[in-house]
């Protein structure tokens, strides 16, 4: 294998490169745990369904669906709509994996979640991150999901209301931080505002994942396009 | 509710979650990428991301709520001024949520 930095700097960025994502992950998992115990979710699988299914908006979303009564096939079923968009993020993480080792692709793949994506793929096209570095990443991201869990479903409710929708909301600036790095040229921006203005459209008449996965696919259709018309575009704002 | 169904149906969840994140990395990972679709790909993370923002942090109530009586069109607005003038992810981060938490008490 050859990788531009050494094993030690890798884990260490991927650990340091967590740390916006656990300001996020500890209230959200903690707002789960809550909601679980809330709907009269035993203790044990409220925490059984973070450990096993790591997947934030899917993980609500059953829960609302097991409380009103819902088949198993329900429930999974909208888990399965909710996550395709991580095929998406799959896809896009594949050509920096090239040279992993195989074995440790199906750990890598466990924890691509909306977040540790965000976060990383910034880092992979500089050769600033490899698997490595997205294992020591995505399982930092895990274990402060499921620690948000126990300390949800352990104390019922643990801050403030307010407080508790300004730091799920942090996650958000987050994106919108990510994505501004993502900004390299003109191509990039227009991209950006086309899925977001597309993504906000469709939410007003579809369901759950859709709306994402369409203006993600139709924005970077958009980028393939321009550069096919018009030829690389110049880097004109330098992303780090 | 029954523990037993539950793990089962997270179990099943578990299915339906992991393949869509490993199956597309195993695959193209283990191919040459044709230069087109390494292009559309190039764009996908800015677009992924930007799809994502925009409904998610708009939804109040559970409806989309884009107008300026939600205190997170604020929130997300001085997010981008701070990203773009600082590009430092923290501090996006910390303005965003204050904001997020003024605008609270505000509307």
């Amino acid at each position: 294998m050859e990788y531009p930095s050494d094993a030690r700097t890798m884990i260490r960025r991927g650990f340091a490169d967590a740390l916006p994502i656990i300001i996020g992950y500890v209230p959200m998992g903690a707002a789960y745990g809550i909601l679980a115990r809330q709907s009269s979710m035993e203790f044990f699988p409220a925490v059984f369904m973070s450990l096993v299914v790591f997947a934030g908006a899917s993980q609500f979303i059953a829960v609302g669906l097991l409380s009103g009564g819902a088949t198993a096939l329900e429930v999974v079923g909208a888990t399965l709509f909710i996550n395709l968009r991580h095929i998406l993020m799959s896809a896009s993480l594949s050509p920096y994996f090239q040279k992993a080792p195989r074995k440790a692709l199906p750990f890598v793949a466990w924890g691509v979640t909306d977040e540790t994506f965000a976060i990383s793929i910034g880092r992979y096209p500089a050769g600033e991150g490899d698997y490595r570095y997205a294992l020591a990443l995505h399982y930092t991201a895990y274990v402060s999901w499921v620690s948000g869990t126990v300390l949800g479903a352990m104390a019922g409710s643990l801050v403030p209301p307010a407080l508790q929708s300004s730091l799920e909301f942090s996650l958000y600036a987050m994106f919108a931080g990510l994505v501004v790095l993502q900004v390299t040229d003109r191509f990039h921006l227009t991209v950006v505002f086309f899925s977001a203005a597309a993504a906000t459209l469709f939410s007003f008449f579809m369901e759950g994942t859709w709306p994402v996965i369409i203006a993600a696919v139709l924005g970077a259709t958009l980028g393939l396009a321009l550069e096919s018309l018009m030829g690389k575009p110049g880097k004109e704002k330098a992303g780090s | 509710m029954d523990t037993k169904r539950l793990v089962l149906i997270f179990l099943g969840m578990w299915a339906v979650t992991y393949f869509p994140r490993f199956l597309p990395l195993a695959v193209l990972s283990r191919v040459k990428i044709p230069g087109r679709l390494m292009t559309w790909l190039s764009y996908l993370p800015a677009a992924i991301l930007s799809a994502l923002i925009f409904p998610g942090a708009l939804v109040r109530g559970g409806r989309i709520d884009p107008w300026p009586g939600n205190p997170a069109v604020w929130a997300l607005l001085v997010s981008f001024f701070v990203a773009v003038k600082s590009r430092n992810l923290i501090l996006t981060m910390v303005c965003g949520g204050l904001v997020m938490f003024i605008g609270q008490a505000v509307f």
